[in-house]
């Protein structure tokens, strides 16, 4: 990693460590409101539109969602900006229709695992769930080695042991608040870190702008990616029409209607009106959260570029960029200490590193409670006491984060940090998907079916650097195995429900779809007109 | 490259504009989501 110097001074370790403080001690404090599970996994249903917005844009901006952006921008220009948009227009439409969340919602589900009780059986249940979570976990298994990467850059510590001890201690504060208070302070940190980053962003666009130049930084993205850094729909620019299509349904479709994190914001929705009006109101924060990053990854390739000095670390010989991962996830820190003043980097800098506990805190959550919800609760018969289900949620947290410590520090990348983060989440997501879809849309969706797709999205595991060379898979991109492993869960979820139709006994899907009306309308208010005047005002 | 660049530019500052005006109407509003969700939450207590 190159040594360069850094604005960072006394005055932003101030503000670091004050931020960081605070930050902790709301989470901590939050413990007092948690009485059984729906208040520690969903703070109790209670979310309205307005908080709703902000801790989900809160928790999908963080620190890890901003640097693989910035590499994304970094490596594809002006290009990269399809993912963002598709993001936005997807959330947006999702909100219009309510697709999958608003039937989500009505049933009263808190995990997606547990609509798949709901709809197929306790087995796929179970088996979903530990699927979740071993794709869920693997997604956030290089947070950490991202966290240190931007740590490394904000502070001008090349050192890598200590970034190590500083992670380390990262680590441990936000398990000591996430395990004491839950979705509660969850949704209170989030808060916080969506006011500190969305005014810090748009504060810091501005300035990179005004440092560099509109016209300087068109001019080096030409130079350096030539046509493919403006134009997606190139298939030398690194995307093309497949990859278009594979973000629509990943960075689209999947990250605000599959993921679980994402629906848990949704279920914590005090009412089906508040999801849609949530997912309208947080599609600029999709679309934003990776504009943003991508807009600063641009801005980093200009600044190297233009250094004679630095710009052997980022760019090869023929002034392309590097084709190291590690280096071009750093470039955007790097650049940002080297262009914001002291006190401004503070706040920049606690707001990123609020972020990625924020983000870990949410995700640690969410899968510690699947574990929970979905794995032991229903595999011991659902006779877990709600104490035992919150020690046994806690535990797993514990171990979530030790595991992340040793993956973070020992996995070598090889690929965007953005295609890894796609890849493993598809273990799960092109399997879960084909659930929500036939299991919510098709009245014969079968349990054969189900197990099928979700036995199919397994195989997305081959678009993963190292095993994709392991297997001798090199040919294909990830986006195109995991648009062929999509293609094929929802074969199989077709043929085997036709083939191994439900027995009589389950429920048929008129029956089924009824109950999950009625169980919306006695669960939680459905009333869309009135009360959204009321709450408004 | 002239049509993706200008598309680029004028779809990056209305996206920043539409999203400080978000941020500011979903920050201050979000106050009063907080209260009522502490006020129900301590209720239940």
């Amino acid at each position: 990693m190159p040594s360069l110097p850094t604005n960072f001074g006394t005055l932003d370790w101030l503000i670091v460590a004050v931020y960081m403080a605070a930050t902790v001690g709301v989470g901590l404090y939050m413990n007092r409101y948690i009485r059984d599970m729906g208040d520690y996994i969903v703070a109790g249903r209670s979310l309205k539109s307005r908080l709703a917005v902000a801790t989900m844009i809160g928790s999908e901006l963080g620190l890890v969602t901003v640097m693989y952006s910035a590499q994304k921008g970094f490596t594809g220009g002006f290009a990269a900006f399809h993912i963002a948009v598709i993001a936005g227009v997807v959330t947006f439409i999702v909100g219009m229709t309510g697709f999958i969340v608003v039937p989500l919602r009505r049933l009263g589900v808190m995990t997606i695992p547990e609509f798949y009780e709901k709809r197929f059986s306790r087995g796929v249940r179970v088996f979903g769930g530990l699927l979740l979570a071993f794709a869920g976990i693997l997604n956030m298994g290089l947070f950490l080695k991202a966290g240190a990467l931007f740590v490394t850059g904000l502070t001008g510590l090349t050192d890598p042991g200590s970034v190590a001890v500083v992670m380390t201690v990262m680590l441990a504060l936000v398990i000591a608040y996430t395990i004491m208070g839950g979705m509660v302070s969850v949704v209170i940190t989030d808060y916080i870190q969506f006011v500190v980053l969305s005014f810090g962003m748009i504060l810091t666009c501005g300035m990179a702008v005004y440092a560099l130049g509109w016209s300087t930084i068109v001019e080096t993205v030409a130079a350096v990616h030539g046509e493919s850094g403006f134009n997606p729909l190139l298939e030398g620019s690194g995307f093309g029409p497949s990859y278009i299509m594979w973000m629509i349904f990943t960075a689209g479709l999947v990250s605000c209607a599959v993921w679980q994190t994402s629906v848990m914001r949704a279920c914590a929705a005090e009412s089906v009106a508040v999801v849609r009006r949530l997912y309208r109101w947080s599609s600029i924060g999709f679309l934003i959260r990776f504009m943003i990053p991508q807009f600063l990854g641009i801005c980093a390739l200009t600044y190297f570029f233009n250094m004679p000095e630095f710009r052997g670390f980022f760019f090869d010989e023929t002034g392309s960029p590097t084709a190291d991962p590690t280096m071009t996830l750093q470039a955007m820190p790097l650049f940002l200490f080297q262009v914001l003043p002291t006190g401004i980097i503070g706040l920049v800098g606690a707001g990123l590193l609020a972020a990625f506990m924020s983000t870990h805190d949410s995700y640690l959550l969410c899968w510690a409670s699947v574990l929970t919800h979905d794995v032991v609760a229903p595999a011991t018969n659902e006779r877990l006491s709600t104490r035992w289900r919150l020690t046994l949620s806690r535990v797993f947290i514990l171990l979530i984060g030790l595991f992340l410590l040793v993956w973070g520090l020992w996995y070598d990348l090889g690929q965007d940090l953005w295609d890894y983060m796609a890849v493993s989440g598809a273990i799960y997501f092109t399997g879960a998907f084909t659930l929500l879809l036939a299991g919510l849309y098709w009245k014969r969706a079968s349990t054969v079916g189900a197990y099928l797709a979700l036995i199919a999205g397994i195989g997305a595991v081959a678009g993963l650097g190292p095993v994709n060379k392991a297997l001798g898979l090199g040919m294909y991109r990830s986006d195109e195995i995991g648009l062929a492993i999509t293609a094929l869960a929802l074969v199989l979820m077709f043929v085997g429900s036709l083939v191994f139709p439900n027995r009589k006994d389950r429920l048929d899907h008129a029956s089924w779809a009824e109950r999950a009306q009625q169980e919306g309308r006695e669960g939680q208010p459905d009333r869309p007109k009135r009360p959204d005047r009321k709450e408004e005002a | 490259m002239e049509f993706w660049s200008t598309l680029w530019a004028v779809v990056f500052a209305l996206c920043l504009l539409v999203f400080a005006v978000v941020a500011v109407y979903v920050s201050v509003g979000a106050i009063g989501d907080i209260r009522a969700l502490f006020r129900k939450m301590g209720r239940r207590e």
